[in-house]
């Protein structure tokens, strides 16, 4: 992320994949003490729920499966979109 | 998908690595050292990444090697942060020197798409909460179970951290394992024998061994958990290690939006309700075969 001067948080090894089954499960890496896991990094999510619904999870919108789908882990509660963005906070 | 991006955050890396050699004791007092240690490193935002490895063909001889991560410490503070470990291990008889810090490799390097080469052997996972770090008699006891399963012939694979609630941030509450925010260590226990051939009797016999020494780390950890990403698929007692005490909450949250449980998989939340039937016994877990109700 060198070129838009900016951090986000992914998991240490490389051949592991940053926003599916490793935030969904927790998700740990070389920032963990520093900016949490994985799990803590989603701010809204947009994903394919068991009745094949596309919904969004978010703190406002469905918060229990917001609250599910971040660290609750992955293959239970639902289908991952693919369309990442990240956006910066001030902390 | 939306997710938080930071500050640019600059990865400052050291590291240390011995061996056993002559003077054992000196080893594993070195290796006590290293782990208590780790509780300075989180407390700096930091991360180490280790091995305790039996080397192989000999029944008494390891080496121990570990990288740190000290994200926003530059290389002298580094270096000072590090130096009273190095004069803890001196001082006990290993000869070690503080290296310079450098830009961590475990960061912003690339494979190039070579991919990891698949294993076939089996591993274990523990979250080690910062209680054993705090009282004197439990840390002997952990450290003790620690060296017990290495001299077992597995390798011990610690990663220091502490992702805390409070570490975490906006907006707190969700349904990671709530034995991560107590951890100021994660650990993974390898058998690095590989089952590729194995006879299923013979699969399960190294699950039972394995087993039986990963119980040592379960021991002083009563009540803590595993990390369901790199767990042994047969954990104990998978709902309380996986989910802790939020496993009612998340099952009703599976209950209401896959009433008819569409998405399966072993130890996730609710997979209790149903089981591969009708499949050849390879001493395995298994997810190719019959999914069926498992009746009430």
């Amino acid at each position: 992320m060198e070129r838009y001067n900016t951090t986000v948080v992914i998991p240490s090894g490389k051949s592991v994949g940053a926003y599916g089954g490793w935030f969904a499960g927790g998700g740990h890496g070389v920032l963990a003490s520093l900016y949490g896991l994985g799990s803590d990094q989603p701010l809204t999510m947009q994903v394919v729920t068991a009745d094949g619904r596309f919904v969004t999870a978010s703190p406002e919108v469905n918060e229990d499966l917001y609250y599910a789908i971040r660290g609750g882990g992955a293959s239970e509660f639902f289908f991952h979109t693919t369309k990442y963005t990240f956006y910066c906070m001030s902390t | 998908m939306i997710v938080k991006a930071y500050p640019p955050t600059y990865v400052t890396g050291s590291s240390l690595s011995f061996q056993s050699g002559r003077n054992i004791t000196a080893f594993w007092e070195g290796v006590k050292l290293f782990f208590h240690y780790g509780k300075a490193i989180t407390a700096a935002g930091g991360t180490t990444y280790n091995y305790v490895n039996p080397i192989p063909g000999s029944s008494s001889a390891y080496t121990f090697r570990t990288t740190f991560e000290l994200p926003n410490l530059p290389n002298q503070q580094t270096f000072n942060l590090l130096q009273p470990l190095f004069d803890a291990l001196n001082a006990v008889g290993i000869s070690v020197k503080n290296p310079s810090p450098s830009p961590s490799t475990q960061w912003g390097t690339s494979l190039n798409g070579i991919g990891d080469t698949p294993g076939n052997s089996r591993f274990t996972s523990r979250l080690f909460p910062r209680r054993n770090w705090d009282d004197a008699e439990l840390w002997d006891r952990t450290f003790a179970a620690i060296r017990e399963v290495t001299e077992a012939g597995y390798t011990f694979h610690g990663i220091h951290m502490a992702p805390s609630l409070a570490v975490g941030g906006y907006p707190g509450s969700s349904g990671v394992n709530p034995a991560f925010r107590e951890t100021l260590m994660h650990a993974d226990i390898f058998d690095s024998a590989s089952i590729r051939g194995a006879t299923p009797q013979a699969v399960r016999d190294a699950h039972a061994r394995l087993s039986f020494y990963t119980d040592k780390l379960r021991a002083v950890t009563p009540g803590a958990g595993a990390y369901m990403n790199e767990a042994d698929l047969e954990e104990p007692g998978w709902q309380q290690s996986f989910f802790g005490d939020k496993y009612e909450t998340l099952s009703g949250i599976k209950r209401k939006w896959d009433a008819r449980g569409v998405f399966w998989a072993p130890g996730t939340v609710g997979s209790e309700a149903w089981a591969v039937e009708e499949r050849e016994d390879d001493g395995l877990p298994t997810q190719d075969g019959r999914l069926c109700r498992v009746d009430a």
